[in-house]
């Protein structure tokens, strides 16, 4: 992995532009991630990581080491994401509502026909798929509000962990901790979201 | 039935979803779960948080829609060539740079994204209009059968999860997808003409807790998969001239099939292979992709570990029963192959440390040999 950014940086740096686009496809999400852990607002973080791309391709001749790419790029999203906080003069944003329906903007267009044949379980009706859909995203607003009320170190691990899927040891690298500390941080959020999130998922008894 | 001498903390199960226990553990901790009501409750709580929260991100505007969304908003503005001249405005790395230069000049947002566009898409339009459209084709077909519902996204995205639930049905088996396998459930993978073909060209049945995904150019006479973790069991049709059956492991290891019937399974950067008819090429993953050929496995090789650095660990030759208390747990619905590359010893002896061939992949092979068991019952 870290051999291929290397060879990615050194590509663009020699002529070849085109190439920024490997590392914009493979790390806007872990941009992403981050971002939206700091601000907690899907259209803040998108707006940061696009910048953090153009920042990050105007100052790649100054990264010492190209194989390193995934943590520098990672530092310029996470300065930018907490320059916008301070801009925005808010102690801590709410997450973006989503609206059932809203949140169908055109993404998920590759998945569609897999969607259509299999979203909907044998016997159901398209009203009942529907309801089942508006169910779901109203679930998912609810998990994504009480992510949002966690705090800013949690809310990034979480993102990193649920939004990116990274392991324990690839957080703690990322965000210079140790793994216990990754690992602690991610239990006390998840005790957090449980009870949280008990009524909604009709989760039975609390967590031990 | 709660086990008496149940010491399950959540702190475990949660490594253990997590897949952060070495396979050992993973093991025992998957029997425990199995044989104890009380830690089959928690692990059920969190395996639907856990979920809820992954689930929670499937509108997040990141992913391959981030980068479709930058092309779709430059060509929508009209601020670009939509012809192949666009590759023009990225002849010179130093025009673009150039350009960025100005970028940074700007103040407004709204200026600095209308920048941003007009300097980073081209780039991507470019692409785009030489390679096309990917549309990743259908490989055959699919069925999950077992406990829990199978997570399905595009390759390369952590977006756009859909769940496919245990049916009697099939379902379209793609390529460029990323199947997430519950513990529990086993996702049946037909290659070729679908799900009830007689005779398919491959048939994969990945028992979860596994993650198996699909390269989005592979197609049926040229399939190439990736068993990210878990275990599967894989039976192919001869491959004729000019077509290949690949699956590689955790970016390391990589599994090519001359026509047989074999058992993978990786686990913490190691991969472990039982052959059970044929023969199969085994080997390592270059820094770029190339393959390297370590052995060549058939079934009196017992089960053949490569470790991290491409080391063969293990080769367990068809013996006696393995001893007792040092067999290799079973993980439910998973396999029992692989001996962590961190625990396992570098050479074990004959029927000893390790499952006999023909034996080995005990939970596996009887968990894939089994009719589906709804709900687990």
């Amino acid at each position: 992995m870290l051999a291929e950014d290397r060879e990615y940086v050194e590509r663009v740096l020699a002529g070849e532009p085109e190439v920024f686009e490997q590392l914009v496809r493979k790390y806007n999400r872990l941009g992403g991630a981050i971002a939206y852990g700091v601000l907690s607002d899907f259209h803040l973080a998108e707006d940061v990581v696009q910048d953090a791309f153009i920042r990050a391709f105007e100052a790649l001749a100054r990264l010492k080491e190209p194989a390193r790419f995934r943590f520098w790029f990672a530092g310029i999203v996470k300065r930018r994401s907490i320059d916008v906080l301070r801009q925005r003069k808010t102690p801590r944003m709410r997450a973006v509502s989503l609206e059932a329906g809203a949140a169908d903007d055109g993404e998920g267009q590759a998945l569609g026909s897999t969607i259509s044949s299999d979203s909907r379980r044998p016997g159901q009706s398209p009203d009942e798929s529907q309801l089942d859909a508006a169910v779901h995203a109203e679930r998912r607003r609810q998990v994504l509000e009480c992510i949002s009320g966690l705090d800013e170190d949690d809310r990034i691990v979480v993102s990193l962990k649920h939004m990116e899927g990274m392991s324990y040891k690839e957080i703690a690298e990322l965000m210079e901790l140790s793994v216990s500390a990754v690992e602690s941080r991610l239990f006390r959020a998840r005790k957090v979201l449980r009870k949280q999130l008990a009524a909604v998922l009709k989760l039975d008894s609390p967590e031990s | 039935m709660k086990d008496p001498d149940c010491n399950c903390s959540s702190e475990v199960i949660w490594r253990y979803i997590d897949r952060e226990l070495p396979a050992r553990e993973m093991a025992v901790v998957s029997e425990q779960i199995r044989g104890c009501d009380n830690c089959r409750s928690m692990y059920e709580g969190q395996a639907l948080l856990a979920r809820s929260l992954s689930t929670g991100f499937v509108d997040s505007p990141f992913g391959e829609s981030f980068v479709a969304r930058s092309r779709e908003r430059f060509g929508s503005a009209g601020l670009g060539e939509s012809s192949g001249d666009g590759l023009r405005t990225i002849q010179s790395g130093t025009k673009l740079l150039l350009g960025y230069r100005a970028f940074s000049l700007l103040r407004s947002r709204r200026a600095q994204g209308i920048a941003a566009m007009l300097l980073l898409v081209p780039a991507m339009i470019a692409i785009g209009l030489l390679v096309g459209p990917r549309r990743e084709q259908s490989l055959g077909g699919l069925r999950v059968t077992g406990r829990d519902e199978v997570g399905v996204r595009v390759a390369g995205s952590s977006a756009e999860v859909i769940f496919i639930q245990p049916q009697p049905g099939s379902s379209i088996f793609q390529a460029g997808r990323v199947y997430d396998v519950p513990a529990g459930t086993t996702l049946s993978l037909t290659l070729g003409t679908g799900a009830e073909d007689r005779d398919p060209a491959a048939r994969l049945d990945v028992a979860g807790p596994a993650r198996f995904s699909t390269d989005p150019d592979c197609t049926v006479h040229n399939f190439h998969g990736n068993l990210v973790s878990g275990g599967l069991r894989a039976r192919v049709s001869p491959r004729g001239a000019g077509e290949s059956f690949r699956i590689s492991s955790g970016g390391l290891h990589q599994a090519r099939v001359i026509g047989t019937v074999f058992v993978l399974s990786a686990r913490d950067g190691a991969t472990s292979l039982t052959v059970e008819e044929g023969l199969v090429g085994f080997g390592v993953l270059g820094e770029t992709g190339d393959y390297i050929e370590k052995t060549k496995v058939d079934p009196g090789a017992g089960t053949v570990t490569l470790a991290a650095a491409g080391i063969l660990s293990g080769i367990a030759p068809a013996a006696g029963p393995a001893e007792s208390g040092r067999e290799e747990p079973a993980l439910p619905g998973s396999s029992a192959v692989a001996s962590p590359a961190a625990d396992a010893p570098a050479v074990d002896a004959p029927g000893k440390g390790r499952p006999a061939a023909g034996k080995t992949p005990e939970s596996l092979r009887d968990q894939l040999d089994r009719p589906a068991n709804p709900r687990g019952k």
